[in-house]
């Protein structure tokens, strides 16, 4: 099983790495990356400072499990990797993570926003909009 | 016969915990369903059930077991 949660905000040293890491594999020609960050929105006056993911990680990594092997046979990938936060995510931090390697460009388009929409459809995780003045709301994804 | 109850995001701060070991007297999901919704604090928040980390038809009734976890997962909120 990949490991996808990662606790903290993604770094962009992170993201920096995981791009390096796919030098070595030569008959890539097109990488796409989607990268979620946490946003200040106001609501009724109060603007969000950070969000709390939280997740029930065992259906989680089944369900990310079957979304992955489900990209593979829908798109023609070299490979492909997830990563989501839990934990406490300030805004401006990077909370999503979805990279998308392929020989061109026409498939990792396709497939990133797909893959973007199935994990926030099947992915049993939860984020608690905390605001500066420490009440919180629980997100719900538009 | 004991179950034990998980709760996901707004399901936590209104149940007050993560997660509870009790006691039922309910064989089946449909069953649990009702007597769950009899707490007016929980009936007006959609939520679907997964026993022991499976998603089941919230119309179906699913046999319960002693010692089986059920999950009780509101719309989710990644990304």
């Amino acid at each position: 099983m990949k490991q996808v949660f990662i606790q903290g905000p993604i770094s962009s040293e992170f993201i920096g790495g995981s791009i390096a890491k796919h030098q070595s594999k030569t008959s890539i020609g097109a990488h796409n990356i989607f990268l979620g960050q946490v946003r200040a929105d106001d609501v009724d006056g109060k603007k969000v400072a950070a969000i709390e993911y939280t997740c029930y990680e065992e259906l989680a990594n089944t369900k990310l499990h079957e979304i992955r092997e489900a990209a593979f046979e829908k798109f023609d990938l070299i490979c492909m990797h997830i990563y989501h936060s839990l934990g406490t995510i300030k805004t401006g931090e990077i909370c999503f993570f979805v990279f998308v390697s392929a020989t061109r460009r026409k498939e990792v388009y396709a497939a990133t926003e797909w893959l973007v929409n199935q994990v926030k459809e099947h992915t049993p995780i939860y984020g608690k909009e905390i605001f500066e003045d420490e009440t919180h709301q629980w997100k719900v994804n538009s | 016969m004991e179950i034990t109850l998980k709760y996901f995001g707004q399901l936590v701060d209104v149940m007050g915990t993560h997660e509870e070991t009790r006691p039922v007297d309910c064989s089946t999901t449909l069953a649990l369903l009702e007597q769950l919704k009899k707490n007016n604090a929980i009936s007006h928040i959609p939520f679907q059930l997964a026993i022991n980390q499976k998603l089941i038809d919230q119309d179906e009734a699913v046999s319960l077991h002693d010692g089986d976890v059920i999950a009780l997962l509101p719309p989710y909120a990644g990304g």
